[in-house]
């Protein structure tokens, strides 16, 4: 099967997701920040009551926090972005990466039919499972007769 | 594996031919099928568009690189020396090792924020190179060298959307 069709078919629930970080849009700042570290990822989903309500990544750490007059004691509803846009686990995976072009995302939350936050894509998790799935053309770099090391082996 | 100089028939894998020791080393290397497949191992990474750049030096306080950073809109800075890629200071850095930290920015030097010597591509490299570099290294933003000078910075989300090009003509 073809990368393009395999995208097409692929659905998000089968790419390999890490566990979210998930936190309560009352969850100070300094809170959000260490669940994001416990997880080693790069963002958290806001909710309340289970449900999507804000997410807050890296970029918005970046651009409203560093450098600024930081209140890490303040709840993490004042530096999340709200309302994000989501897709469900059984969209495609082109419509992962379809969204993320769109928006230029790096990060899309996953909610159920109910509205309830259920995980979270990166381009990463793309990239991952691309060249999981088509090791020859990603994981297996065939010998190149004419490559130049740039220090001698060993040395 | 068919020997082409003599016939022989050959383990996969093998260097040379058992029988006539001819070199068997380019039978091997895969063809990619068409399509997507074939821009991913034959395309350069100066076919993708590559990222804007901010570069700073080691020296330089975290507060300055932070504010170029946010200026231009992206998420990560080269550190440069003498010319010299020395490092990358990204989003990452900055939440793990600065985020809950009650710090003065101006102090703060980017070395050592910084993650020291990052795995670079070159731009004649085939795309497959640096998905394979993304992918084993979990990385983001691999930077783009020229005898050791960096010239770009090509991000995963460069190469997914290139992907999706590709995709859409591809049946």
């Amino acid at each position: 099967m073809s990368i393009a069709t395999t995208l097409r078919e692929v659905k998000i629930r089968h790419l390999p997701l890490r566990p979210p970080a998930m936190v309560e849009r009352r969850a100070s700042l300094k809170e959000t920040v260490e669940a994001i570290k416990s997880k080693h990822l790069g963002c958290a989903l806001v909710c309340e009551g289970g449900k999507l309500v804000g997410l807050f990544t890296e970029r918005d750490l970046l651009n409203k926090v560093i450098g600024e007059p930081a209140g890490y004691a303040d709840p993490v509803e004042k530096f999340m972005t709200p309302d994000p846009a989501k897709l469900s686990l059984d969209d495609s995976a082109e419509a992962a990466m379809r969204l993320m072009q769109e928006g230029d995302y790096r990060t899309i939350p996953l909610v159920d039919a109910q509205g309830n936050a259920a995980g979270v894509v990166t381009v990463r998790d793309l990239i991952t499972y691309l060249a999981e799935h088509f090791p020859k053309e990603a994981l297996n770099l065939p010998p190149d007769p004419h490559q130049e090391m740039d220090r001698a082996e060993g040395a | 594996m068919i020997c082409p100089h003599c016939g022989h028939d050959n383990l996969e894998g093998l260097d040379n031919c058992e029988q006539c020791l001819q070199d068997l080393r380019a039978l091997d290397v895969p063809v990619p099928t068409g399509g997507l497949q074939k821009h991913l191992m034959e395309d350069t990474i100066g076919q993708v568009p590559f990222d804007r750049l901010v570069m700073v030096g080691p020296q330089d306080s975290v507060a300055r690189a932070v504010s170029q950073i946010k200026a231009i809109g992206i998420g990560q800075a080269l550190v440069v020396d003498g010319g010299r890629l020395v490092g990358i200071l990204t989003e990452r850095d900055l939440l793990y090792k600065l985020a809950g930290r009650e710090a003065d920015l101006r102090q703060v030097q980017v070395s050592q924020m910084m993650t020291p010597n990052p795995e670079t591509v070159k731009e004649g490299d085939a795309l497959r190179i640096v998905l394979n570099k993304m992918s084993v290294g979990g990385y983001r933003h691999v930077p783009i060298v020229r005898d050791g000078r960096p010239v770009g910075i090509v991000s995963a989300k460069a190469i997914a959307n290139f992907i999706l090009k590709y995709s859409a003509l591809d049946f």
